[in-house]
């Protein structure tokens, strides 16, 4: 099962290292969302601020036609001269400033307005319902205007924010007077400036103005969020110092996105006017969002031939490794226990013939079947049933299994595990005729195979039942006797034995049978010398 | 009654008139100079804008830019102290127009314990208060609404509003034995003095810019006083010290 568990873990491991990836990505999609919603909020900051500039000069920029009119020159140079004129003039100028205001055309101003030198009103048209008698004289834009500058700002007046233009007014070498042209800060106009996020003009923190390129408006949500946003940013000293924010996520249950704040350029700056600009964040929660976001050009790209053969070879390498570790050794032992139902009932099967777990089992099967002959024996002597008719040969008495090895090589180590002896027979009296008593069996025969014809091992050096274990010298005598064997056979079939020295075979007849009682706990091991494959082998058996 | 008894009675009264109309009066002209405007520009090129600018701010193509306007009747607050005189009662209550731009007159100088009524015409809110005057908060104030505020000590209250951030005007509390109005060119005159020293202050912009001081030792006549507002006075010039002719006494009154 080595293969099928390296290959297990092997998958594994690809999928925790496919999935951390997938994570990985999902994390790595999301912050380069976010990063790419903060770039642009900055670039589109940025557009904001060259717009609001742009609009500026253009409404200064159009503002000249009706300053440079001569009609609106003379009108407040007179009222400058005497304001008692201005009665008698406003009518005229009024319809002048229409028709002007009117030619401005995108940048036609909301209400203009009419000064005379000390900042007076004069008359002013559009729909503020503030129409004259009143001064502005006082407000930087219109100082610097009256004595010459061309000026734009934005003013907070009640409720409302005006983007305004004013220009001086030149006759006769003198300031007479200003024109103020101001727009009214609205969802039109955020709409026109904003490029491609949401724009929104704020007071305090309240949202006044917003649009976008498709004119969308802001929602209750967003305008409650924004708000507490708004009184954070408008506390903010580092925010009042600079002019503007840094981007920054706004989060609640319903709205998540990314905001930039920024002052107006003007003196409503001053009254917390200023804009924001917002786009919304959209991120992926859970990985499968790949999938179902992909577009059908993401789907055609995938390699679909590797992907399919990549998973067709990992699929067949399990299947590979499944049959030959665990169907082809579980059908072998299958067909093993099959040979035995027709087959010796005294013959078990050839645990060598499998390994590891499948040896277990087989090894479990012969004890059970051992146990189950022996019941049998036992019953049947109960009976009166000669163990014969029950066995067969039941002389031999019960077949241990056994463990061959090689002899140059053999070590405790080689000797492949065995099934104990069930019992020990009866042991063999020293010189009497070598073989065990009890009658040890012959090797293991193939399962379900008849039992191939060997000649009976010599009997180890055995005791007398309930007497000590065999001297040593019964059992250098024994040792000489395998050797003698041993040697006889491999001459026999032509094999070397100038190295093979009773000593170092004692030494390796010691050392397996030391191991073999170590492991199985019997007292006396029997080895048997015979042909395998052409050349000579040992087999050693415990016997209990 | 005979004519007779008329003619004397007529020349006494008469004398008696023309004693009074003969009294000391101080006959003054504000001169606010080129050098003092223009130092003026200068000082607000080079200090940080109040409010914050808008894109554009640029001289216009056909005219050079003038300097920035100081009207005397509105931008220069006056006074008269004459040494050891005892302290001034608190003036009548005086109303001031609160305009969009700031004060109508930008500069109200009045006696200790006077009552300043400011009254909205614009037709814009306000929300005026001073600075760290906790009698002075801010309070919405819509078109004719009126707000009295009494000052009751010396002092130099810069006059702010909460939703016009350029709004700007100062009222000048002084213990000054007399308070002068100029007129938009700079002329001003006040009659009736004593004999004695005295000294004239005039006020710009949060601070005493001048101060001049005359001795009129006749009880009679008019009293020319001339006070040019140089680049001295300017803001960022040193503080105002007493002019040359401060020790000396005013100019004979011409043709006595």
């Amino acid at each position: 099962m080595f293969a099928s568990r390296v290959w297990t873990l092997l998958l594994a491991l690809i999928a925790g290292a496919l999935i951390a990836i997938v994570l990985l990505a999902t994390d790595l999609v999301n912050r380069e969302r976010l990063e790419n919603a903060t770039a642009l909020l900055y670039k589109e900051s940025d557009k904001v601020e060259i717009s609001l500039t742009l609009h500026a000069r253009k409404r200064l920029d159009v503002l000249l036609t009706a300053t440079a009119d001569e009609d609106v020159r003379k009108m407040l140079a007179e009222v400058s001269a005497n304001a008692d004129k201005a009665a008698s003039v406003r009518e005229k100028l009024l319809k002048v400033l229409l028709e002007k205001n009117a030619a401005f055309g995108k940048y036609k101003a909301d209400i203009l307005i009419a000064l005379d030198s000390k900042g007076n009103a004069i008359g002013q048209v559009g729909t503020n319902p503030h129409s004259r008698g009143y001064n502005l004289a006082g407000f930087p834009a219109v100082d610097g205007s009256l004595r010459g500058y061309v000026r734009d700002d934005v003013w907070k007046l009640d409720n409302e924010v005006f983007l305004v233009a004013v220009r001086p007014v030149i006759q006769g070498g003198r300031y007479v007077g200003a024109l103020v042209h101001a727009l009214v800060v609205n969802d039109k106009l955020a709409s026109e400036l904003s490029p491609k996020v949401q724009l929104a003009f704020f007071s305090g923190n309240a949202v006044i103005a917003s649009g976008s390129p498709e004119g969308r408006a802001l929602s209750s949500t967003q305008r409650a969020v924004l708000a507490e946003q708004l009184d954070k940013m408008l506390a903010d000293k580092k925010f009042r110092e600079k002019g503007y924010s840094d981007v920054e996520r706004v989060q609640s249950k319903s709205e998540d996105f990314m905001a930039v704040y920024a002052q107006v350029h003007g003196e409503a700056a001053a009254n917390d006017v200023g804009y924001l600009l917002l786009v919304p964040v959209s991120l992926m929660a859970t990985p499968t969002e790949f999938y179902e976001k992909a577009g059908v050009q993401d789907i055609n790209k995938l390699p679909r031939g590797l992907l399919i053969g990549g998973i067709a070879i990992v699929v067949l390498l399990g299947w590979l490794w499944n049959y030959l570790e665990a169907e082809r050794p579980v059908s072998k032992l299958h067909k093993a226990v099959k040979a035995l139902e027709t087959s010796d009932p005294k013959d078990q099967l050839n645990i060598y013939k499998f390994s590891r777990r499948i040896r277990k089992i087989a090894i479990s099967f012969n004890k059970v079947a051992d146990i189950k002959v022996k019941a049998a024996v036992e019953t049947a002597a109960g009976a009166g049933k000669s163990i014969d008719s029950i066995l067969g040969r039941a002389s031999e008495g019960a077949r241990m299994s056994s463990a061959s090895f090689k002899f140059a090589e053999a070590s405790a180590d080689d000797i492949p595990d065995a099934p104990p002896a069930p019992a020990a027979g009866p042991r063999p009296v020293s010189g009497a005729q070598p073989r065990p008593i009890g009658s040890p069996p012959p090797p293991t025969p193939s399962a379900g195979s008849p039992r191939p014809p060997v000649p009976p091992p010599p009997a180890a050096p055995a005791t007398q039942a309930g007497s000590p274990l065999p001297t040593p010298e019964e059992e250098q005598a024994y040792f000489r006797k395998i050797h003698a064997e041993f040697v006889a056979l491999k001459q026999k079939l032509g094999e070397p034995v100038d190295q093979l020295t009773f000593e170092r075979f004692e030494v390796t007849l010691k050392k397996n049978r030391d191991a073999l009682v170590a492991r199985y706990g019997c007292k006396v091991v029997q080895f048997q010398v015979y042909e395998k494959d052409g050349k000579a082998s040992l087999k050693a058996t415990p016997v209990k | 009654m005979s004519p007779r008894f008329l003619i004397p009675a007529a020349l006494a009264l008469s004398l008696a008139l023309g004693t009074r109309a003969e009294a000391a009066k101080v006959v003054g002209k504000l001169t606010v100079t080129d050098q003092f405007r223009r130092a003026l520009a200068d000082e607000e090129a080079k200090a940080p804008d109040a409010a914050k600018p808008g894109y554009w701010n640029e001289p216009n193509a056909v005219r050079d830019v003038e300097p920035p306007f100081v009207v005397p009747s509105s931008d220069l607050g006056i006074v008269l102290v004459l040494d050891g005189a005892p302290p001034p009662k608190a003036d009548e209550p005086v109303e001031v127009d609160v305009r969009a731009g700031g004060l109508g007159k930008n500069v109200v100088v009045v006696r200790p314990g006077t009552a300043v009524k400011f009254r909205s015409v614009d037709p814009f809110d306000h929300s005026l208060y001073v600075p760290a005057l906790d009698d002075f908060k801010p309070e919405k104030q819509s078109r004719g609404a009126f707000r009295t505020i009494e000052f009751a000590r010396e002092g130099v209250y810069e006059v702010r509003c909460q939703l016009m951030p350029h709004f700007r005007g100062w009222i000048v509390v002084t213990a000054a034995t007399f308070v002068l109005k100029a007129d938009a060119s700079g002329g001003f005159a006040m009659d009736g003095l004593a004999v004695g020293d005295y000294t004239l202050r005039v006020f710009f912009r949060g601070k005493w810019i001048v101060e001049q001081k005359f001795k009129i030792e006749e009880e009679r006549g008019d009293f020319p006083v001339e006070v040019k507002i140089d680049k001295a006075a300017a803001p960022g010039a040193a503080p105002a010290a007493p002019t040359k002719a401060a020790e000396e006494p005013a100019k004979k009154p011409a043709g006595r």
